[in-house]
C-alpha cells in the first residue's frame, strides 16, 4: 500500500471521527437545561400556540432522528445555525473570530513548540547538567501556571509600567488608519497574549523532548554512531533528534487540546477578539448555537492536528507500514 | 612493537552509592595483524573490555590503567583526538545489530558516515564509497536504499561489519558479532571477518561467550572470568593445554556431534556475586581443586609456558591435573 492511499485512508478515519464528534454535539446540546425556543425569543409572556408556531419553523416537532439526519445534513452544508445573541448565521459570527484566534494561537503555537522543543533537546542532551536542572525546573514552573494568573500578571505590570496596551486587538485611533499603521497596532497588542500563550504551553513541549531525547540515547544505535568517530554535534542533528522527533509528534498533535484550552483563557484575560472570547462571551449569552459552532471548529482543529501528525509520522518514519 | 596494549585496565560502575568492579586490573596485547579472542560467561566484563578501548562507556564508569595504541596513550587524548581514532583507527562492530543501526536512515548512508568523517569526502563520493563497502561485504549495492528493517538480521550484520570497515581501520573490535546469528549465517560472517583481516591486515579483538567459535577463529585467546583475565596465551595451547579449572570446564562443556546424547560436564554453581567478589581467586567456590592457599592468594598471573599465562597457583605448584 502506497504513500496516496495512506493518507487517503487517515482522511477518511479522520472524517469519521469528526462525524462522532458531531453526534456527540448533538447530544450534548439536547441535554443541555432550558427550550430552544424560549432561550431565542427570551419572552416569558409567549403563549402555547406561538411555542408551537415556532417549534415548528425550527424544526423541533420533527421526530428526534429526523433532526438528527437534517442537523447532520446542515453541518457538512455549512448551514450550522442562527446566533441567539446575534441572529444573523453561526458561520458568520465565528468566522471572523476564527481569523483573530488563528492570528494569535497560530505564531504563538510554531514559537512555544520551536522554543520548547530546542530547549527540550538541550537539556536532554546535557541531562544531569545544571542546564538541564534549570531547563526542567523553569518548565515545570511555566507547565504549573495558570493561564489567566500569567495574563492577569502580565497586564499589572504593563499597566504600571506602559509601553504595551493589554487588552483588544487593535486601538481605536487605529481603526479606520492606514494599513501599515492597523497592522502595527494590532501586532503591538498581539505581544502580551502571545507570551502568555506561548510560555504556558512551552514547558510540556520541553519536558516531552527532553524526555524524549533521552530515550534515544539509551539506544544501542547512538552508542554504535559515536563509535564511528562522529562528533557530537553530527550525532545529534542526524541521528538524535530526527529519531526523537518522531514520539514528539503525535504527542504535540494531543496537545493542541490543551492549548486551545490556553487560547480560550488568553483570549478573555486579553480581551482578543477570537473564538476563545466568543466562546467565554456565549456561555454568559446562553448562545447555543454559536458554542456549538465554536466546538465543532475546535474539534476540527484537533483532528486535522492529529491528520497531519499522522502524514508527518509516515512521512519520516521507513518502518511505519501502510495499513 | 605491539599494535594494542591493554595495561592494568579497570572499569568499575556507581550503581546508586556503591561500586561494581566490572573489569579488574585486566592486561592484553594485540599484535598488527593478529585475531585475539575473548572468551567468558556473560558478566566477566568482556563487553565492557571491549567497549573501554574506545571509551565508548555510560557516564557511572570510571576506568582505570593504560590503553596504548600504537605507542599512543588513548585515555590521555582529549575529545577530538579521540575521535580520530573511533572508525578510522579502531572500529566496533557492536552485538545485536538490529539495534546498532539506525532504523531511520537509509544503509548506504549509515556506511557513509565514517568515510565523509574520517577521509574528508564529499557526500557523493562518501557514498559510492559506501557501496563499494557494501559490495565488500557481500551485500549487493543495488540494496544500499533500504532501511535496516528491510534486512535480514544477517544482512544487519554484515551492514554493521561495513560500517565498522568503511575506513580501513587497523583495529576491529567485534563484540558477539554472531551472537543473534543462525549457524549457517554465523559461519558466513565469521569468514567474512577473517577473510576481511587477512586482505588489510586488520587486527581483531573478537569478543564471545562461545569457546568454540573463538578458538576456531583466533591466534590467540584471552579467558575472562569475574572481571578478571584468568588464562591466556596462543590459541593452540589455550585450547590443547589449557591450565587454569575454569578454562577447562569451558572446554569440556563444548557439545561434538560424535557425543550426542551424553552427558556433558558443565561448571558447578554460578559467577560470584559482583558486589560480594569473594577473596583470592574468584573461581574458588567453584574449583574442584581448590585448597586453603587459593582463598588468600594475592592478583597474579604465573607463567606456564612461553606466552602462556594462567591466574592459578596450580601453574606454580606444578600440581598439574
Amino acid at each position: 500500500m502506497g504513500m496516496g492511499r495512506y493518507v487517503i485512508k487517515r482522511a477518511a478515519s479522520s472524517v469519521l471521527t469528526f462525524f462522532v464528534t458531531v453526534a456527540l454535539t448533538f447530544v450534548l446540546f439536547r441535554l443541555l437545561p432550558g427550550n430552544p425556543v424560549q432561550l431565542l425569543f427570551r419572552n416569558p409572556e409567549l403563549t402555547q400556540a406561538e411555542i408551537r408556531e415556532l417549534s415548528t419553523q425550527f424544526g423541533l416537532n420533527k421526530p428526534l432522528w429526523l433532526q438528527f439526519i437534517l442537523y447532520i445534513r446542515n453541518v457538512f452544508l455549512g448551514n450550522w445555525g442562527i446566533s441567539f445573541y446575534y441572529r444573523s448565521p453561526v458561520t458568520e459570527v465565528l468566522f471572523p473570530a476564527l481569523l483573530n484566534s488563528v492570528i494569535l494561537i497560530l505564531p504563538a503555537t510554531v514559537l512555544a513548540i520551536v522554543i520548547g522543543a530546542g530547549l527540550g533537546v538541550l537539556a536532554g542532551w546535557k541531562r544531569g547538567s545544571y542546564t538541564d536542572v534549570g531547563v526542567l525546573s523553569s518548565s515545570l514552573v511555566l507547565y504549573a501556571i495558570p493561564t489567566f494568573w500569567l495574563g492577569i500578571l502580565l497586564i499589572m505590570i504593563f499597566v504600571k509600567v506602559g509601553g504595551l496596551p493589554v487588552s483588544g486587538m487593535v486601538s481605536i485611533t487605529a481603526v479606520n488608519g492606514p494599513p501599515l499603521q492597523y497592522l502595527v497596532s494590532v501586532l503591538r497588542h498581539m505581544i502580551l497574549p502571545m507570551l502568555t500563550l506561548t510560555l504556558v504551553t512551552l514547558g510540556q513541549f520541553t519536558i516531552i523532548m527532553r524526555s524524549s531525547i533521552i530515550g534515544e540515547l539509551t539506544e544501542d544505535y547512538v552508542v554504535a554512531a559515536y563509535s564511528k568517530g562522529l562528533t557530537s554535534s553530527w550525532l545529534l542533528r542526524k541521528h538524535v533528534v530526527p529519531n526523537a522527533l518522531l514520539p514528539t509528534i503525535s504527542i504535540i498533535a494531543i496537545s493542541i487540546g490543551t492549548v486551545v484550552a490556553g487560547a480560550v483563557l488568553t483570549e478573555t484575560v486579553f480581551s482578543w477578539p477570537g473564538v476563545g472570547s466568543l466562546i467565554y462571551d456565549s456561555i454568559f449569552r446562553r448562545d447555543y448555537p454559536v458554542l456549538q459552532g465554536a466546538f465543532l471548529i475546535i474539534a476540527l482543529f484537533v483532528i486535522a492536528a492529529n491528520f497531519v501528525a499522522d502524514i508527518m509520522y509516515a512521512y519520516l518514519d521507513p518502518r511505519v507500514k501502510y495499513s | 612493537m605491539a599494535l594494542l596494549e591493554v595495561k592494568h585496565v579497570s572499569v568499575s560502575f556507581s550503581i546508586r552509592s556503591s561500586q561494581l568492579k566490572a573489569v579488574d586490573n585486566v592486561d592484553l596485547s594485540v599484535k598488527s595483524g593478529e585475531v585475539m579472542g575473548i572468551v567468558g560467561e556473560s558478566g566477566s566484563g568482556k563487553s565492557t573490555l571491549g567497549y573501554s578501548i574506545l571509551k565508548l562507556l555510560p557516564r557511572n564508569a570510571a576506568i582505570e590503567g593504560k590503553v596504548e595504541y600504537r605507542g599512543l596513550d588513548l585515555y590521555t587524548l582529549n575529545e577530538l583526538e579521540m575521535r580520530k581514532i573511533r572508525g578510522k583507527e579502531i572500529a566496533m562492530v557492536f552485538q545485536g545489530s538490529m539495534n546498532s543501526l539506525n532504523p531511520l536512515i537509509k544503509i548506504e548512508r549509515q556506511v557513509a558516515e565514517p568515510i565523509i568523517v574520517h577521509n574528508r569526502l564529499g557526500f557523493s563520493e562518501a557514498l559510492s564509497k559506501a557501496r563499494e563497502t557494501l559490495e565488500k561485504v557481500g551485500i549487493d549495492p543495488s540494496k544500499g536504499e533500504s532501511y535496516p528493517h528491510e534486512l535480514s538480521g544477517g544482512l544487519k550484520q554484515r551492514v554493521a561489519v561495513a560500517i565498522a570497515l568503511a575506513a580501513n581501520p587497523s583495529l576491529l573490535i567485534a563484540d558477539e558479532p554472531t551472537t543473534a546469528l543462525d549457524v549457517m549465517t554465523q559461519a558466513q560472517l565469521m569468514d567474512l571477518l577473517k577473510t576481511q583481516c587477512r586482505q588489510h591486515n586488520m587486527a581483531m579483538i573478537l569478543i564471545s561467550h562461545d569457546i568454540a567459535l573463538i578458538s576456531e577463529s583466533c591466534d590467540s585467546i584471552a579467558v575472562m572470568y569475574a572481571g578478571r583475565v584468568i588464562e591466556s596465551g596462543p590459541a593452540q595451547r589455550v585450547i590443547h593445554n589449557p591450565i587454569h579449572p575454569y578454562t577447562r570446564g569451558l572446554l569440556a562443556s563444548i557439545p561434538s556431534i560424535q557425543d550426542v546424547g551424553k552427558h556433558r560436564e558443565s561448571i558447578p554453581g554460578d559467577p560470584p556475586d559482583p558486589f560480594d567478589l569473594p577473596a583470592g581467586c574468584r573461581f574458588r567456590p567453584r574449583c574442584s581443586f581448590a585448597t586453603e592457599a587459593c582463598s588468600s592468594y594475592d592478583l597474579a598471573s604465573f607463567q606456564a609456558e612461553k606466552d602462556h599465562f594462567a591466574s592459578c597457583l596450580m601453574v606454580r605448584g606444578g600440581q598439574h591435573g
